[in-house]
């Protein structure tokens, strides 16, 4: 009884107290008002407030790679992913003499070499793609590469007889794999992983930075990209193909989704010798630079190397050929046409925005 | 019951009349203040917007070195920058307008064919020079290649 009457007595007395302090209710009122004001405001602008973010641009697997990562361990993030990703260029770069392609490169049936587990898994991944796609990407056209002299300072159209003998080559199946990370090739035979190894890399980079404290990552691997946030959008462009510095469309990706975006196009490396452009991606059948009314192929999903290949595939194939490959493997993809016209998947409808003079059309 | 009944006393004294009004001190304090927030950030934002369309800024950089950054605004006439290595030799042009690759010892020429560099966002690499030149903006909002997306597919 007696404290339950002390603490009404106590609280009549507490409200005496504040009452004069704020006379009227108005005036509480309006403070309450103001002081709901400023703080929304702050909370907006602390909003705009960049988080840590840190980038690094280096030359590496005969590109030029850009890693951005934002959030709390950004510094860290990217120094790792960097150390990393040269490790595995060591690796994979058919033009280090001392990688394990290089090596796989001179082996022979007699004198297999013995491969890290992750150059092991990508020529089994190689494999797979080249048997998915017929052939049409082929981890062994090294051979033809070469004749082109593509990758150095002497691009040529080559002799047409050295060309017939070189494509006799050409075939993942005269890459031998064996028990315990062991591999040979046939003789004549060369493995560029070009068309792959940029894409895997990418995957390999996004699983190790996952494991940091980040908000976003973005890994530009010489025009393959990699992106992660944890909430916002993303906006990705695809490049166009007829002018430079410019799009042809864009893709926004929604939070919380690892996403690779990845074009094949050969509109950058190519060369013209009498007139006529040869681009850099062949035509694994004839050992020519393949020339179809595709310009490039933007395959968009979450297996890098996956879309690496296929992108290359697609691009050497006819165009219907290619809608029907795309259908087949159930890929999202963008193939960018020389009249104009986006042929998206239609998988990828409210996504893909045509940027001026593009048109899109959907295919299932 | 004591307790109950003190309780709702309480709260009753608590609460304030229904039909109370703003004084016009009231008013002009939220008024007051209300407008000073609005000042600030509309000169933030106009700050904010006056520097994006301004500022653009040329980066040269080779192995990751930065040759040369300068506001285009400073080239009151054209010139073209020079670069000789032992990878070979470039020639850029320069302008408050645009900025493009004249000339290059490489092979592919892929960094010619990159064309006139204007709104910031747009580049031009080239590998075997291990050249790159950039335009940047001024603000925060560097990174974002022609201002509108976060990356490139090419």
């Amino acid at each position: 009884m007696r404290s339950v009457i002390w603490k009404r007595h106590n609280k009549t007395a507490n409200s005496k107290k504040q009452r004069p302090s704020s006379s009227r209710p108005g005036r509480s009122m309006a403070f309450f008002l103001s002081f709901t004001f400023i703080f929304s405001w702050i909370f907006t602008l602390s909003g705009c407030k960049k988080t840590n973010e840190k980038s690094l641009s280096i030359f590496a697997c005969d590109t030029y790679i850009t890693l951005t990562c934002a959030g709390k361990d950004a510094n860290k993030a990217v120094k790792e992913a960097s150390d990393l990703l040269l490790k595995m260029e060591a690796k994979f770069s058919r033009q280090k003499e001392d990688s394990e392609i290089a090596k796989l490169n001179s082996s022979s049936e007699k004198e297999p070499v013995t491969l890290s587990e992750d150059t092991y898994y990508l020529l089994q991944m190689a494999k797979k793609y080249a048997e998915e796609t017929g052939g049409r990407f082929d981890p062994t056209i090294a051979p033809i590469m070469d004749l082109w002299g593509f990758g150095t300072d002497n691009m040529h159209v080559p002799n047409r007889q050295d060309i017939e003998e070189a494509v006799k080559n050409v075939d993942y199946r005269k890459v031998h794999l064996l028990s315990n990370h062991r591999a040979y090739v046939e003789p004549g035979v060369a493995v560029d992983l070009g068309g792959v190894a940029k894409g895997f890399i990418g995957d390999i980079l996004m699983q190790k930075l996952r494991n940091f404290n980040l908000k976003k990552i973005l890994l530009d691997l010489g025009g393959n990209i990699c992106a992660w946030t944890s909430s916002s959008e993303l906006s990705i462009g695809v490049a166009s193909p007829i002018s430079p510095n410019s799009l042809c469309c864009t893709y926004s990706l929604s939070g919380n989704k690892v996403c690779t975006v990845i074009t094949s196009g050969a509109y950058e490396r190519y060369f013209v010798q009498d007139g006529v452009r040869y681009g850099h991606i062949m035509d694994t059948r004839t050992g020519f630079p393949s020339d179809t009314d595709i310009l490039s192929v933007t395959i968009i999903g979450s297996d890098g190397a996956r879309g690496d290949a296929y992108s290359t595939a697609l691009f050497t194939v006819a165009p219907t050929d290619a809608k029907t490959m795309a259908n087949r493997m159930g890929l999202d993809c963008i193939l960018c046409m020389d009249n104009g016209t986006l042929w998206v998947s239609s998988s990828l409808k409210g996504k893909v925005n045509a940027q001026d003079g593009w048109t899109i059309e959907y295919f299932d | 019951m004591h307790k109950t009944d003190g309780q709702s006393n309480t709260s009753t004294k608590k609460r304030p009349p229904r039909n109370f009004r703003f004084s016009s001190g009231d008013a002009f304090i939220v008024g007051a203040i209300v407008l000073c927030c609005a000042i600030i950030i509309g000169g933030l934002f106009i700050h904010r917007h006056i520097h994006k369309d301004d500022a653009r800024y040329v980066r040269i950089t080779q192995d990751g070195k930065v040759l040369l950054e300068m506001d285009l605004r400073e080239f009151s006439e054209p010139m073209e920058y020079r670069i000789d290595s032992d990878r070979g030799h470039m020639i850029i042009y320069l302008s408050s307008e645009k900025v493009y690759i004249k000339e290059s010892s490489c092979a592919d020429k892929i960094c010619e064919k990159e064309g006139e560099l204007t709104s910031p966002g747009d580049g031009a690499v080239c590998l075997p020079n291990r050249v790159v030149v950039q335009i940047v903006s001024g603000n925060s909002d560097e990174g974002n290649p022609s201002g509108k997306v976060d990356a490139v597919a090419k």
